[in-house]
């Protein structure tokens, strides 16, 4: 299979069309827009360094959301990237307020309940209705079988519901 | 917000400051530079030698092409054997064809003599018997045969989140690589390609007897690492291989074990290794689930233990069953938002099972799932609606386990039940012994 070789203009075309969803996804995963930052600029390092390895099996942005979640989960597993984070913060003029974009978000109560759920729950959602994936998409970015990642998402549409809309589900 | 399918506009709208700057594609860009050029160094110093030893190695191999002609499916993890006689075809990326909301997308495709085994989803209607919807035609019109399906549907076809997928596998009249998939007049063209064949000898390749399977190994080196993937064919349809890929290693003439710096987790493992005289891949147990078996079986409160049963081929034992009881609690909220608290008695019961002494094919019970008779389980019913209970152990029903003993526990179950019935299915077993795979210097 010919593999495209990734030219400037094209690596830049990639930050255009899913530079802003990846950054935005990064947010939502860390709940801090300078680990965010750092997350999607990694993302995008390892795209450029791997693109050669891309087997165009899968989209561009299925490939490039798998590494985005990679990283921001080596980002929350790894206590030297929080320390760092923790020590610059008071140097940084931060313009974005976490807190702010978040008190903004989580006035809804669904988004609040998402933001709560167990992280595999979390991340299922994100992808089908914040990226819009197809579960296809979804189980080759998770690396588990299709049939798994419906389970998944439909597990996490029911803790929802419990959640939310009390414990509506199917007529009897 | 209250809906989830508004949860896009919802973040996009709350976060419309958060966008990738003019800025930040300048960092990315500058540390792509500094990296590039570190990365020429390495370029000259290393990957240039290995690069030329690396194409002296392709030409001997070249010279030694044997009979054998392996091919594979990037993707579909698949091996294929021709001999040399007859050609692979396989569809390289997928094919959607959509109309508004509808779509029917074709994932994967491959031949084998006159069959091709397609995967596809979609959220057209469909039903268990998919060829009642969907018809596949060679380029005469001729109408392939469907010899084997699965198909997994979720949600009515009532339901916006209705989605089906299958692995459908079809006859030809002879072989072929270009064909059509009709539904409801709509065709969709399917051109597949040559595979290209990789020669085989007595590298790269093993033949694992008491699993039935191939494995097959192919390398490629990326930048400075050695990319080594795994490809397997069992050849009973119903199982399927996995590895585990951490503890993969290559090892050396002198024993010396190298393990991967990285993999993709789909089988493609990264070594900062170069290939050599006597380098071998050793993949210590392979796993196998076995996907068509299952046994059912009903065990009481009273019964005397322990409890002999089969699976498949093997025999197990169930050493204990404890029975528990509890209570499941979950909030109810009607559609007048008034919450309830529910509380309900109920049991599990935790089952500790074993191989039995009989098995000798050299493989190891790891893992097995098991459901209870779903008219054993508790179910609620409020005000004409019915509440599907979330089931907390659910991560926990099963423990893989590399020890003697698996223990499975199952919830929910109505506390007057004196006796369940199981059904036992989907066993996954490990082999005892290594895989050990010479790699072609």
């Amino acid at each position: 299979m010919s593999r495209k070789m990734l030219t400037e203009e094209l690596f830049n075309n990639l930050i255009d069309e899913y530079g802003t969803e990846i950054l935005r996804l990064c947010y939502l995963y860390l709940k801090d827009y300078q680990l965010a930052e750092d997350a999607c600029q990694d993302t995008f390092l390892k795209v450029y360094s791997n693109f050669h390895n891309f087997n165009r099996l899968s989209t561009e942005k299925t490939w490039i959301t798998r590494i985005c979640i990679n990283t921001c989960k080596n980002y929350l597993r790894n206590p030297w990237k929080r320390k760092v984070k923790l020590g610059n913060s008071e140097l940084i003029q931060n313009e974005i307020s976490d807190q702010e974009i978040f008190d903004k978000l989580e006035k809804s109560e669904l988004f609040n309940f998402i933001m709560n759920l167990k992280q595999k729950y979390k991340e299922i959602i994100l992808m089908y209705y914040y990226q819009q994936l197809s579960v296809k998409e979804i189980s080759q970015i998770l690396d588990i079988l299709e049939a798994n990642a419906y389970t998944r998402l439909s597990r996490a549409r029911q803790l929802l519901k419990d959640e939310i809309g009390g414990i509506i589900y199917e007529q009897s | 917000m209250n809906n989830l399918e508004n949860l896009k506009s919802y973040i996009d709208d709350n976060m419309n400051n958060i966008m990738v700057t003019n800025e930040m594609k300048e960092s990315i860009q500058f540390k792509i530079k500094n990296k590039k050029h570190n990365h020429l160094k390495w370029v000259a110093a290393i990957i240039l030698p290995i690069f030329i030893f690396s194409s002296l190695a392709f030409n001997e191999q070249i010279s030694y092409a044997a009979q054998k002609i392996l091919s594979y499916l990037p993707g579909t993890n698949k091996i294929f054997q021709t001999y040399g006689e007859n050609k692979v075809y396989g569809l390289l990326g997928s094919v959607e064809m959509s109309h508004n909301e509808s779509y029917i997308k074709v994932n994967t495709a491959y031949n084998e003599d006159n069959t091709v085994t397609l995967t596809m989803e979609g959220n057209v209607k469909i039903e268990k018997e998919i060829d009642k919807y969907i018809t596949v035609v060679d380029e005469e019109n001729n109408k392939a045969d469907i010899i084997s399906s699965d198909i997994m549907i979720s949600n009515s076809i009532n339901n916006n989140d209705y989605q089906w997928s299958a692995r459908c596998t079809y006859e030809f009249l002879k072989e072929t690589n270009k064909f059509k998939i009709i539904y409801d007049n709509v065709n969709i063209p399917i051109i597949m390609s040559e595979l290209p064949g990789i020669p085989l000898e007595t590298y790269n390749y093993i033949s694992v007897q008491n699993i039935n399977t191939d494995i097959a190994v192919v390398t490629n080196y990326v930048e400075d690492r050695l990319e080594v993937n795994l490809l397997s064919q069992s050849y009973d349809k119903e199982k399927s291989i996995s590895f585990p890929l951490n503890d993969v290693y290559l090892q050396d003439s002198n024993g010396n074990k190298f393990y991967s710096r990285d993999n993709n987790h789909e089988n493609t493992l990264y070594f900062d290794r170069k290939l050599e005289n006597g380098i071998r891949l050793v993949i210590p147990y392979v796993s196998i689930t076995d996907n068509d078996v299952h046994s059912k079986m009903t065990i009481g409160k009273y019964d005397s233990l322990p409890l002999d049963f089969s699976l498949g081929d093997k025999e197990l034992v169930i050493n204990n069953v404890e029975w528990i009881e509890y209570n499941e609690k979950f909030n109810y909220r009607t559609p007048e938002n008034k919450n309830h608290i529910i509380e309900e008695a109920a049991q599990k019961i935790k089952l500790t099972i074993s191989e039995g002494i009989v098995n000798s094919d050299k493989l190891k019970l790891q893992n097995i799932s098991a459901v209870v008779d779903k008219e054993q389980l508790n179910e609620y019913i409020k005000e004409g609606v019915k509440v599907i209970w979330d089931d907390p152990y659910a991560d926990i029903n099963s423990q893989d386990s590399r020890d003697e003993n698996i223990e499975i526990v199952l919830s929910n179950i109505k506390n007057t039940q004196e006796e369940v019935n199981l059904i036992f299915y989907a066993p996954v077993y490990t082999t005892v012994d290594s895989v050990i795979i010479p790699l072609r210097p």
